[in-house]
């Protein structure tokens, strides 16, 4: 198990590519860019990861918000993708990968590079 | 002893025999009957009379103020004081015996002093004879029909040994005389022969040699096995009666004594280990005692034939052979079963014998290593007693008398049966009732045994349990351990289908129920209401038309009252009956249980339907009640209780006019009539002050007489500050029920005005949470100050509004409480910065509750609503709002709800159209 978490530590290390930070001396600024400088309330889109029984393979993926979703980590960048093209969403929409505990970290690795490959520029683990 | 080998008596003869019998009685000399007046004036007469009537003490005194000039007559007539004395059932045993040892010492003390007195040999036999058959009796007894360990063994063999030194002095006595009376010349012998002399010698020999067997037998039977006397003795005996076989071969109907002799000899080779030829004797004495016709002579020797059927048994049992002791078990308790006499300590004989033959079979068994054999057998001996004890709670009572008179202090606990270690506990209670100084050892002992048993003979001796837990609970209570008493009480009356005393159980329990109860220092103690109530409620279940039930349900309803379940309540307070002492009371009582429940379900479901039974109830019992009341102050208008009863009169109608302002019944008017009719009818009742303002306010709130609502308000609070807040709370929430929410403007004048109302009680809610000496918790005080910056938001003072709201919302941070538990005041904050104009210092709040909530909180959709509409406001570009609108419409299709969707919608229509017109930059 401490092997397992080593090397996804190490994966995601090299893999990560994190948000860089978006300016300084804000506080700074006048009032109006101040208030600029609040994020819009947008939301993830939020992928969680479970189990579904003990075999390699038998995991599932859903989405928030989405009825469907792609059974497989394979056809989760075209997914990410035609989401992206909906309104309110594009490839800087935050993406929350949300993976139960017993999830092989095959499967985790896998969505990550899934949203890589989809061109999401904002990729997060949450808690589940 | 080796002074018997030289007594020598004649040969035992038929007519020397006859005297055996007399033994068992006291003998009387008959004296011809004297004149009248002789007999008035005789002192032998007087004493005779006061013995006769039991006047022992008198006769004492008598005896002492005027002693017979003989000294010899004085010494005998004080014994026979003491012999009456120790003949008296009324007084107890310890007395008795001592008065018996008394009795001896006087006679021994009178051969000593007269050691040539012709009635020496009598005043011998009659010391041995009462030494065995009187001071030593019931020792005897209990060693030789309880088969039980003697506790004063050592008593009982210098008793016995004082008797066989005595007769074997009246032997060498006897022997002397006789040498005396060989010495004399014809004329001499014939004139002691004409004066009856030698003939009293004569009958003395048998007499006293047959006693002297008894003795030696007695005196061996406390005595160790390892104890060379008791061998030599019996031995002696042994030679004795085969030197004397017509003891055992004459009839019975001519000797009356072959039986007790069989016994004698039957006993005695079984204390030799002789068992076969103790089977023989024994087996011959039971068989002999079956011819007696003799109904009076059966009575007479009833104690050898019962003794002679138990030695047979032992005799069994001694060798191992427990079916034989069975068998014979069974032909005893047949021959006790076909008597006359069934009495209990005839039966108990039985059963403890049975008893004795299982304890030697698991004895036998557990050596051999069958313990779950051995188990039985032992659940079969205590068993053989218990199904005597099961009979009747008399029997029980003299069982456990008994078992607690033979259980050898000394033996550990665990090795006491079931029902010795019930009986046990019942003894030591009793003994710590006797014996005060040791009542609180007995009573711990007790508490040990007790819960020993519990521990170890729960599963198989249930029937004992309930028995076992009311004794415990007595010894508890006896030990000031009142709670733990009510618990075991509680317990045992848990018994009620098969336990006796299971009423008196339950009435003891909720009576200590009821006394933790009221201990000052006990209340607030949750776990002594929820004991009493048990109590209570097991008394009332299972005893439900009892005496004591019908008593205690008035406290029961009281309690049922008291801990605010007042529906219930009312339901026993009606079912108390009309002759309980506080009858009228509990009519009142009533009334006021059902008007707390409809206010209380007034308060609980304003929306749903009047309960119209309960209604119904409230109205008739008060009628009842006012009736009632009435009826006894006309009555008896100088009672003591007229006060009290007044009192409730007067709160009767305080009480309807709490109801009639309810939202189901709604009547302010009758309301405020009532309580008009109050303040005339009853000026000094100022106890009732706070709800007769209570009252008033919330009447004139129902009127929409709201400025005379809020006038009223100062007196309500001072007149019952304890009690004031559950109803501002509730005038508060119905005063904003019917307004918009925080974020709409109000919508008309009266709506305005409502609004300040709630103003006004939200700031008397918070200045009495802080008033001097308020010991409201904090959190409350927090809620107070957001209900209070709301209902400023509410009525537009949106710069008290966000004071309010700042300083809850920086507590909140400055605490570290997390933005969820915060939200209410962050958004309070912003939303009166945003109504303010100061876009930019809400927006932050705003995003932080939009994107911190979840979106099943409704708040969460204001926050993100406010968020873009400042974003609006402050002309921020507009696709970034159209960007959040189109994702969450996208995600939530709903939008927090119809309302927010409107708005959402508005908003992303206002935005496409800057948008387009391209004037955000």
């Amino acid at each position: 198990m401490i092997d397992v978490t080593f090397l996804l530590l190490i994966f995601f290390l090299v893999t990560t590519t994190f948000e860089r930070a978006e300016g300084i001396l804000t506080s700074d600024l006048p009032d109006v860019s101040g208030a600029q400088a609040v994020p819009l309330p947008l939301s993830p889109i939020v992928l969680r990861l479970t189990q579904t029984g003990p075999g390699h393979d038998e995991y599932a993926i859903t989405i928030d918000g989405f009825d469907s979703a792609p059974k497989t980590t394979k056809d989760l960048s075209h997914f990410l993708r035609e989401i992206q093209q909906q309104p309110g969403f594009d490839a800087q929409t935050p993406v929350v990968i949300v993976a139960q505990n017993d999830v092989r970290w095959d499967h985790i690795v896998a969505c990550w590079n899934a949203a890589l490959n989809a061109n999401c520029e904002r990729i997060a683990f949450g808690q589940p | 002893l080796a002074n018997h080998k030289l007594f020598s008596v004649p040969v035992l003869g038929t007519a020397g025999i006859v005297f055996f019998g007399a033994l068992m009685y006291p003998c009387y000399a008959q004296s011809a009957p004297k004149p009248a007046e002789e007999s008035r004036l005789s002192t032998a007469e007087f004493h005779a009379g006061l013995k006769k009537r039991g006047l022992t003490d008198l006769l004492e005194q008598h005896v002492k103020d005027f002693p017979p000039a003989s000294p010899t007559e004085a010494s005998l007539l004080m014994r026979d004081v003491k012999l009456a004395e120790s003949a008296d059932q009324s007084r107890s045993f310890a007395e008795r015996q001592a008065a018996i040892a008394s009795a001896n010492d006087i006679l021994e003390q009178l051969i000593a002093d007269r050691p040539q007195d012709p009635s020496r040999f009598e005043w011998k036999f009659s010391l041995a004879h009462s030494l065995l058959h009187r001071q030593a009796e019931p020792f005897l007894t209990a060693l030789s029909y309880r088969g039980a360990v003697v506790r004063e063994r050592d008593k009982l063999l210098a008793m016995t040994s004082r008797a066989v030194s005595v007769l074997a002095q009246l032997a060498d006595d006897l022997r002397s005389e006789y040498d005396r009376i060989d010495a004399l010349s014809i004329g001499q012998f014939e004139k002691l022969e004409a004066n009856g002399y030698v003939a009293q010698l004569d009958a003395l020999g048998p007499r006293s040699e047959y006693l002297t067997l008894w003795a030696l037998l007695y005196d061996s039977l406390p005595r160790d096995d390892s104890d060379s006397v008791r061998a030599t003795q019996l031995h002696d005996l042994l030679e004795r009666i085969t030197a004397h076989p017509t003891l055992i071969r004459t009839p019975h109907e001519a000797s009356r004594v072959q039986v007790q002799a069989l016994l004698l000899t039957g006993m005695t080779y079984r204390l030799l280990n002789k068992h076969h030829m103790a089977r023989q004797h024994l087996e011959r004495a039971v068989a002999l005692s079956k011819d007696i016709d003799d109904e009076q002579e059966l009575q007479r020797i009833d104690w050898a034939i019962l003794l002679a059927w138990l030695e047979l048994i032992r005799n069994e049992v001694d060798v191992g052979a427990y079916d034989d002791a069975m068998h014979a078990l069974g032909k005893f308790r047949e021959h006790i079963n076909s008597g006359h006499d069934q009495a209990l300590t005839r039966q108990l004989m039985v059963a403890l014998a049975e008893r004795g033959v299982f304890r030697k079979r698991a004895d036998t068994a557990e050596r051999s290593g069958s313990q779950d054999r051995a188990a039985q057998y032992r659940r079969e001996a205590w068993n053989a007693v218990a199904r005597l004890a099961d009979q009747s709670p008399a029997h029980r009572d003299a069982i456990y008398s008994t078992l607690y008179e033979i259980i050898d202090p000394k033996t550990p606990i665990s090795q006491l049966d079931p029902l010795e270690q019930s009986a046990l506990i019942a003894g030591l209670l009793s003994d710590a009732r006797k014996h005060s100084d040791h009542a609180p050892a007995l009573l711990d002992r007790v508490v040990l045994v007790g819960e020993r048993f519990l521990d170890t003979h729960a599963a198989q001796a249930s029937t004992l349990i309930p028995e076992v837990l009311h004794n415990l609970g007595v010894a508890e209570y006896r030990r000031g351990r009142t709670a733990a008493a009510a618990q075991r009480f509680i317990a045992a009356a848990e018994y009620h289908a098969t336990f006796a005393n299971a009423l008196q159980a339950a009435t003891f329990a909720v009576q200590l129920g009821s006394e933790l109860y009221a201990d000052p220092a006990l209340i607030n103690h949750p776990e002594i209401e929820r004991l009493y109530r048990d109590a209570l409620e097991l008394l009332l279940k299972n005893h439900a038309d009892s005496e004591p039930a019908e008593y205690w349900r008035f406290y029961y309803a009281q309690l049922l009252d008291e801990s605010g379940n007042y529906l219930i309540a009312a339901r026993q307070y009606d079912r108390v009956g009309d002759r309980h002492e506080h009858h009228l009371v509990g009519l009142f009582y009533r009334t006021r249980c059902l008007a707390r429940f409809l206010q209380q379900r007034a308060e609980d479901a304003p929306d749903q339907p009047a309960p119209t039974e309960e209604l119904s109830a409230f109205f008739k019992t008060r009628n009842d009640f006012i009736q009632s009341a009435r009826r006894t102050l006309n009555t008896a208008p100088s009672s003591q209780d007229t006060s009290a009863l007044r009192s409730m009169l007067a709160e009767t109608k305080v009480l309807m006019a709490e109801v009639q302002i309810l939202a189901f019944t709604n009547h302010p008017k009758d309301a405020l009539e009532s309580i008009a009719g109050f303040e005339e009818l009853h000026p000094d009742e100022t106890g009732l002050e706070g709800r007769i303002w209570r009252v008033r306010m919330l009447a004139y709130e129902k009127l929409g007489r709201l400025e005379e609502a809020m006038s009223v308000l100062p007196q309500y609070i001072a007149s019952d500050a304890a009690n004031a807040a559950a109803t501002l709370q509730n005038l508060y929430l119905d005063l904003v029920l019917d307004l918009n929410g925080l974020h709409e403007p109000l919508a008309s004048v009266s709506a305005a005005n409502r609004s300040d109302a709630a103003l006004a009680v939200a700031q008397a809610l918070s200045n009495w949470s802080e008033r001097p000496g308020s010991k409201f918790a904090p959190e409350g005080r927090r809620a107070l100050t957001l209900q209070l910056a709301e209902a400023h938001l509410r009525s537009n003072q949106l710069d008290r509004a966000a004071k309010l709201f700042a300083s809850l919302a920086t507590e909140s941070n400055s605490n570290g409480i997390r933005s969820v538990q915060s939200a209410p005041a962050i958004l309070g904050y912003a939303e009166a910065l945003y109504r303010k104009g100061d876009f930019a210092a809400a927006l932050p709040r705003f995003n932080q509750l939009a994107t911190g909530l979840n979106p099943g909180d409704e708040r969460r959709w204001q926050a993100l609503l406010r968020d873009l509409q400042c974003r609006d406001a402050l002309l921020h570009p507009p696709q970034g709002i159209i960007r959040v609108i189109q994702q969450q419409n996208r995600l939530h299709p709903k939008l927090g709800g119809a309302g927010y969707a409107a708005q959402f919608e508005k908003l992303l229509r206002a935005c496409e159209r800057r948008r387009d017109q391209g004037t955000d930059d």
